[in-house]
């Protein structure tokens, strides 16, 4: 196994809560709290978790978009957490980002040209004009749009040509690793798998790492080598991508995977079912006032009393990651295995 | 582009119509209340008086036939003779008076969109920071205080103390360059200040937002230099809305000049509207109308070719 591109360790990211005058500051919002994984080159690293699970802040604070609080940051081994003044374009050159709305994220006042080509001029110091013009085109070329691209404004591509942009843009000052945060979401599911085959061919291409960060499991496990999945600014299991996917250790996990709809009927109705048994209308706690005992306590169908009271240890799963549950070391001891079995039962026994 | 272009002059075609007949139609309303022949006539007018000049004026033929008969005369540059004075042509007199009107306009807009500019940038770049503070403190200042009263002022020390500026009157540029932007700063300054306030605000709001957008933090991820983030990326996008505000401004202005017309004793557009209305000098005032709206439909053109020119996605809906 190579070293590791990006490695982050006990990542914490709090926003400290505004003074107000005569009142007392708004509560501190714990977004991140202990995040550890690493990626190595020409793999992906999936991250996965509903809205609100501190995904988007972990891509903000790796590309210094916002202050880490506690924690280490590593690229090739050398500390990143926090990137001097002096070093930031050098760092930029390394991490680029893929962002979500593929509609907001390009300048509309920019030609395909422009957007594609200012890295090059920022990192390489290739002026606008034939030279870089042809760089942008192989670029296009990469991500499979034709060269008539060239002198597009955004509102005259699709959803789907538009991310294709951003990740030429990205591409663009060949970097080590490119964090895609949400970068298929807004997409059609044949769009999606178009651009998420872009990724693919570029990763092969470059040897480029990516942090895949997605909020449906399907979609993320098929990209990806390993994942991680995001509640509340945990990671509650981690492993290899199918391993977290077929034996799920974590209820959360088993949810995440409830939710997306498959096209088998027979199958569909049994996580139609397996959704029933998660309690709904239970909000997940809020990121400025978490519980003592696990975050999910109040929405885990098998929760025990001891899970409201102590946040649960890593302990190894059967998928040869780990997982964040005491399901494995009290109750019913499952010792790793896959969550799902015991939830049948035990909604069944209701 | 140049069919955005021939898209926005087709489309002021029935503006201008709408601008003369409603011209005509204000001053024929004026008419009605005090008969123009009378005032032509004066005082203890006669009967014959009266119908000789109502004759002689056109003023008895039907309402459509004096108004083709004067849009005619329009087209061809003949707007007809003062009242009060009928050795003097509309025409001539009007020619008189935009100088230094469209001087002081123009100039105002300079200084008001530069200053107001450069402000809304520094603000937009850190809303809530000192200079966001203070700046937007003077802009609600400005935005209070009617600028001519600030711009008399501001004249106290400029004109009277140190004898920079001139205090009143006009200077042709044709008499001397100098002496004419010395003639028309303050009232410039008087009628730029709420531009300035105006512009600081709107673009001060649209810069945040851009400077929040996704398209900057993409931007920012990809490493671009912060003063190209500002001035490349986020500025253009801010600028949208702003040339909007603008282009009103620009109109309210030419409607306002009058203000600082008296102020600083110019002859100028408003000071000829403001006496035409008050000495009912009716071809005067369709004639001053019937040109101030027409400069209003050139700014608009402007407002809209720049629109164009900043946003591509309007340049292509044309």
């Amino acid at each position: 196994m190579r070293a590791p591109v990006l490695e982050v360790e006990n990542l914490h990211v709090h926003f400290a809560g505004r003074q107000r005058l005569f009142r007392p500051a708004m509560p501190t919002v714990k977004a991140v709290n202990g995040l550890s994984f690493a990626i190595e080159p020409h793999r992906t690293f999936g991250l996965v978790g509903e809205s609100g699970s501190g995904k988007s802040t972990v891509a903000r604070a790796i590309l210094q978009l916002t202050e880490v609080t506690a924690g280490t940051i590593r690229l090739d081994g050398a500390d990143v957490t926090h990137v001097p003044r002096q070093a930031e374009l050098a760092f930029r050159k390394r991490v680029q980002a893929v962002l979500q709305d593929p509609y907001s994220s390009l300048n509309q006042v920019h030609q395909v040209r422009t957007i594609v080509g200012d890295g090059i001029t920022r990192h390489f110091g290739i002026k606008p004009g034939p030279e870089r013009e042809q760089r942008v085109l192989a670029l296009l070329g990469e991500v499979g749009l034709v060269d008539e691209f060239l002198d597009r404004y955004p509102y005259e591509m699709s959803g789907g040509q538009r991310q294709r942009v951003s990740i030429a843009r990205a591409l663009a000052v060949a970097p080590d690793l490119i964090i895609a945060d949400e970068a298929t979401s807004a997409l059609d599911v044949s769009i999606q798998s178009q651009v998420i085959n872009v990724l693919r061919r570029a990763q092969a291409d470059t040897g480029v790492a990516f942090l895949f960060i997605g909020h449906d499991l399907d979609v993320v496990r098929h990209v990806s080598d390993d994942v991680g999945v995001m509640y509340l600014g945990y990671l509650v299991e981690q492993g290899a991508a199918d391993g977290v996917y077929d034996l799920p250790a974590h209820p959360y996990t088993e949810m995440l995977i409830a939710s997306v709809p498959v096209p088998d009927p027979a199958a569909q109705a049994e996580r139609r079912a397996l959704r029933q048994t998660f309690k709904k209308e239970a909000e997940p706690p809020s990121p400025s006032d978490l519980p003592a005992g696990c975050p999910f306590a109040n929405r885990c169908p098998v929760a025990m009393d001891i899970c409201t009271e102590l946040m649960p240890e890593a302990t190894a799963a059967r998928h040869g990651g780990y997982v964040r549950c005491h399901l494995h070391t009290s109750g019913p001891v499952l010792a790793g295995e896959s969550v799902v079995p015991y939830i049948r039962s035990a909604s069944a026994a209701r | 582009m140049a069919r955005y272009i021939g898209v926005r002059l087709l489309a002021m075609v029935p503006l201008l119509f709408a601008i003369a007949v409603i011209s005509f139609a204000i001053a024929v309303a004026m008419e009605a209340r005090g008969s123009i022949a009378g005032s032509v006539c004066g005082e203890g007018a006669t009967i014959e008086c009266i119908a000789q000049v109502e004759r002689q004026l056109g003023l008895d033929d039907p309402m459509p036939i004096r108004f083709l008969r004067w849009i005619a005369g329009a087209a061809t540059g003949d707007l007809g003779t003062s009242l009060t004075n009928e050795s003097v042509s509309v025409a001539s007199l009007i020619a008189d008076r935009i100088g230094p009107t469209l001087s002081i306009v123009t100039y105002s807009l300079v200084i008001g969109v530069a200053a107001g500019m450069a402000m809304g940038i520094v603000s937009g770049v850190r809303p809530g920071g000192a200079a966001d503070r203070v700046l937007s403190v003077v802009s609600a200042a400005l935005i209070a205080a009617p600028g001519f009263v600030l711009a008399m002022l501001l004249s106290w020390w400029l004109a009277v103390q140190w004898g920079w500026l001139s205090p009143a009157g006009y200077t042709r540029p044709s008499e001397s360059i100098t002496g004419w932007i010395r003639s028309i700063t303050l009232p410039a300054i008087g009628l730029a200040l709420p531009t300035v306030a105006l512009v600081q605000r709107q673009l001060r709001s649209s810069m945040t937002n851009a400077l929040q957008s996704r398209y900057v933090l993409a931007a920012r991820a990809r490493g671009i230099r912060r003063t190209s983030l500002i001035a490349e990326h986020a500025l253009p996008n801010a600028m949208i809305p702003t040339v909007t505000a603008i282009g009103f401004r620009a109109a309210a202005a030419l409607g306002l000049t009058f203000t600082v017309e008296v102020v600083f004793n110019i002859n100028g557009m408003g000071t000829l509207l403001i006496t035409a209305i008050q000495t009912r000098n009716v071809t005067v005032l369709q004639g001053s109308m019937l040109v101030v709206g027409i400069v209003v439909l050139v700014v608009n053109l402007l407002v809209d070719i720049s629109y164009g020119l900043l946003n591509p996605k309007v340049r292509l809906e044309s």
